[in-house]
């Protein structure tokens, strides 16, 4: 029987320090299976990720789903696996094993324009959806395509070093976000929950993704839904602790839904029927 | 004084604060056990006071409901060992005085569901309140020596019994759950740094466990037994917590529980201390 | 002689040969000091027959609180080996219904779990059915029948002369066991099924087709659980209870991971690296033990997930009951 439990030796082939500021440090980690075994996955799913004696921990994927050479997964430095994990270095090896949970359902999609608001790290679990939409072989499936990507201050936007490419893709437009005034800084201040009641948007054929802090999400669906877009056309993912990942650990039960199994992405329409125990 | 009169007086009592409005909630005892045993029962009206109880069966330790409700006006229905409880922690800053109201009752042991005199209940000395707002006495009931006497124990037999007994544990620490003296946050056992738990639950875990809580409890435990009582596996927890707390009751002539003023002596230093039992100090005798 | 029975002397010898075995581990249930255990034996004579029920469930013979799962060393992960044969001897047509459970949790759905597979195939259950109900037991009330669980290998009902025992229901692994000692070797099991208990009571169930949400706010929780020291022994003891965690445990050259036993009622059981637990409170985290068990798992799995073998209400600290706090929803749903 397949063990879902036993993972996959996996090397650390480049990491990339993404945010600057002294409150909020994350990594991205490049990595490949050491026998060069290609990640197959699709946008919205999450891997396992282990260091023998720290512990197990679930991230998303932020690469391209295309990319078959690699994966990368972006890590904030917050507690004791995580602390470990930034210490790690370029060659080092680490044990992964996924990929799990559900997709964003990337063909329901097709056809209507997107809008994707992220909050600080919740840009990671999109990145892989916007990398797909912006293919070249993907582009033409989806109509225009929106970004409000918020953080803290202008040196914590993660994937800062692609917004430019994003940009110039067509029928793209990309807002970027801090909290507050900062010297220089040309682009957008507020949160997003304001910031999205001054945009363009046009909600007649449209699908928003949300990701951030609870809080961030919560105030920017219901500015958003306040403005005319339906529940039904709002996603965002999940974060629970997921021990297992395969629906048997029973921490990320919420209602008869298990977020590894059931999720993490949802549709708020579906949230909206659960126990709003996340 | 009868059980019976004792409840009709802790009934009225109850009643009265309620409907004087002196505090919000009253912590008692109800029916709702199996084999008769009674339960936490809590109520904020006056009619509420009607499903009291009071009897024999009355075991569970109602001080950790008091802490629980510790930011509001609290009525407890409190025997010796659950005032020596509230006591410890008002001494130790856990509960405010004025937060709490103590109906002291007096208390001669309670029993088991056969009917015998439960172990920690036919070795306890303190049967009546020490401090209280209100008493509800029984005037058949006198403090004084328990009536089981402890034999004299040596380190080599006490060892071997203590991995006797914590060869029962299974570690779900509901002994540390129901115990006054474990407020902490989060308990060393739960911590991730350091690690202090094994992953296997073998003898090293539980000595760590049960060590480790003793020491914690040295000269903080007032001989309630919910740890005992709460024990699945009849693991006699209170044996090593004994020793702990007759050591410090040796060396530095400290009871927990006895009165909220005095500084509990864990929480005072003395650079004059004997550092009786420490290493480079004074033996123990 | 009928081909059913199974004589007090016959079985005392199997289970000698069987807890000597060693290749195969013999749980039963064992006096422990005053309490009635459930667990590993090697000394047949230390098994305690008798009608009470242990204060443990037999579950850790096929999840036990810390299993090594892998090792990862220098060379690689391995998967740690396990090649015994388990008999669960005295266990509880309850405890057979709780295996059932733990089964279809850990066997069915998009995953396998292949440590469960590993121990559940090659164990045999022999579960004896229940003379009497017991102070807090439930059984009944939840539609079972304390005599009989055909999810158990060997089925045995005391005979009333109690010089034996009749097997009422004997699977493949269990018609395998038995045809290892020959005084056995022609059981068959006499005929009987599940007898549908308490006719004109009320089920002790959840319709599957409530929503969620709609149990959260249908009753009092704050009431019904504030009495809840949330120690979770109760699912400790639980036969059903299935909840995990994985814990690394490193020496100088490898690392252990283990599978140990979580549980709902600790806070830490949810709580995020940030700080945020979506169950903060010992009122939700009850509420979840409840719902999970009776409503969510049934609606994922198929079972409800208490067979009431009434453990915890007997063993809880504080006299929680489970079973008066399903009966209250079912008394104002409508």
């Amino acid at each position: 029987m397949n063990n879902p439990y036993l993972p996959v030796k996996t090397e650390i082939i480049d990491i990339v320090q993404e945010t600057f500021s002294v409150e909020l440090d994350v990594k991205t980690f490049k990595l490949r299976a050491a026998d060069g075994a290609p990640m197959i996955f699709q946008p919205g799913q999450f891997v396992e990720f282990s260091v023998p004696g720290i512990g197990e921990c679930p991230f998303g994927f932020a690469s391209s789903p295309l990319e078959k050479g690699y994966f990368e997964i972006t890590v904030k430095r917050t507690g004791k696996v995580t602390d470990m994990i930034h210490s790690l270095r370029v060659g080092d090896f680490v044990w992964v094993r996924g990929p799990f949970g559900n997709t964003f359902p990337l063909e329901a999609m097709e056809g209507s324009d997107l809008f994707f608001v992220a909050g600080g790290l919740g840009l990671a679990p999109l990145r892989p959806f916007i990398l797909h939409a912006l293919d070249g072989q993907n582009r033409a499936k989806y109509g225009k395509i929106q970004m409000l990507l918020a953080a803290r201050t202008s040196m914590d936007h993660i994937f800062a070093y692609e917004y430019g490419e994003w940009r110039g893709a067509k029928d793209t437009a990309i807002d970027l976000a801090i909290d507050n005034p900062e010297p220089g800084w040309n682009e957008k201040v507020g949160f997003p929950h304001n910031l999205v009641k001054g945009m363009e948007l046009d909600f007649s054929n449209m699908h928003a993704i949300l990701c951030g802090p609870p809080i961030m999400i919560k105030a920017v669906q219901s500015s958003l839904t306040e403005m005319g877009l339906s529940i039904e056309r709002l996603y965002t993912t999940l974060e629970m602790r997921m021990t297992c990942g395969v629906g048997k650990c029973g921490k990320c039960n919420i209602g008869k839904q298990y977020v590894c199994i059931d999720g993490p992405v949802f549709c708020m329409a579906e949230l909206a029927k659960m126990p709003a125990e996340y | 004084m009868s059980f019976d009169a004792q409840r009709e007086k802790i009934k009225e009592i109850c009643k009265d604060l309620l409907e004087k409005g002196l505090v919000e909630t009253v912590i008692g005892y109800a029916e709702g056990g199996i084999d008769g045993a009674r339960i936490p029962y809590m109520f904020g009206t006056p009619e509420g006071a009607k499903a009291l109880c009071w009897d024999q069966r009355c075991v569970v330790n109602l001080c950790t409901y008091a802490y629980e409700k510790r930011d509001r006006k609290t009525g407890v229905v409190a025997k010796p060992c659950d005032v020596r409880g509230i006591v410890n922690y008002i001494a130790e800053n856990q509960l405010n005085r004025e937060n709490v109201y103590i109906i002291g009752v007096d208390c001669d042991g309670m029993v088991g569901a056969d009917g015998e005199k439960l172990p920690w209940c036919a070795e306890c000395s303190v049967k009546k309140p020490p401090v209280y707002d209100v008493k509800v006495e029984n005037p058949d009931i006198t403090d004084g020596e328990s009536a089981k006497k402890e034999e004299p124990s040596s380190m080599p037999g006490d060892f071997a019994k203590f991995q006797t007994e914590i060869s029962k544990c299974i570690l779900c620490y509901s002994c540390r759950q129901a115990c006054c003296g474990c407020y902490c946050p989060v308990c060393f056992m739960d911590r991730g740094v350091p690690n202090w738990q094994p992953a296997e639950p073998g003898q090293g875990a539980k000595m760590m466990y049960h060590l480790g809580r003793a020491s914690h409890l040295a000269g903080r435990c007032v001989e309630c037994g919910a740890c005992e009582r709460v024990c699945a596996s009849g693991v006699d927890v209170r044996y090593i917590i004994k020793e702990a707390t007759k050591f410090i009751e040796d060396v530095y002539g400290f009871r927990a529980g006895f009165d909220t003023e005095t500084e509990p002596v864990m929480a005072a230093y003395d650079p004059g201390d004997r550092e009786i039992g420490f290493l480079g100090g004074e033996k123990h005798e | 002689m009928n081909n059913s029975f199974v004589s007090k002397e016959t079985l005392n010898k199997i289970l000698k040969e069987l807890a000597a075995a060693e290749d195969v581990l013999l749980y039963a249930p064992v006096l422990n000091g005053k309490v009635l255990d459930f667990a590993e034996i090697t000394d047949a004579e230390k098994i305690a027959i008798s009608d009470d029920i242990s204060y443990k469930s037999p579950k850790e013979a096929f999840m036990p609180q810390a299993e090594n799962l892998m090792t990862f060393s220098e060379g690689g992960v391995l998967e740690s080996a396990y090649d015994k044969k388990t008999v669960v001897f005295g266990a509880k047509p309850c405890d057979a219904e709780a295996l059932r459970v733990l089964h279809a949790v850990l066997m069915t759905g998009k995953f396998q779990d292949p440590f469960f597979e590993r121990r559940f195939e090659n164990s045999v259950l022999i579960a004896v059915g229940c003379a009497s109900e017991k102070p807090g037991c439930f059984c009944t009330e939840r539609g079972f029948d304390k005599e009989f669980s055909d999810f158990s290998d060997i089925m045995l009902r005391r005979d009333e002369g109690g010089t034996g025992y009749t097997v009422t229901h004997l699977s493949g692994k269990g018609r395998e066991l038995l045809s290892e000692f020959n005084e056995t070797k022609g059981i068959e099991a006499a005929k009987r099924t599940a007898k549908a208990q308490g006719t004109g009571m009320k089920k002790l169930e959840l319709d599957k087709s409530i929503e969620d949400r709609e149990l959260f706010d249908i009753i009092d929780w704050d009431k019904a659980t504030e009495i809840c020291q949330g120690c979770g022994m109760c699912t400790f003891i639980c036969p059903s209870c299935h909840c995990f965690d994985f814990k690394d445990v490193s020496t100088f050259s490898e690392t252990k991971r283990y599978r140990c036993w979580d549980s709902c009622m600790y806070p830490q059981f949810t709580l995020h690296a940030s700080g945020h637990n979506p169950r903060a409170s010992v009122k939700e985290r009850f509420r979840q033990r409840v719902l999970h068990k009776y409503l969510y798992i049934n609606k994922i799995f198929g079972y409800t997930a208490c067979t009431g073998c009434g453990r915890c209400i007997r063993s809880c600290p504080a006299g929680m009951n489970i079973k008066k706090i399903v009966e209250s929803i079912m008394e104002v749903l409508p």
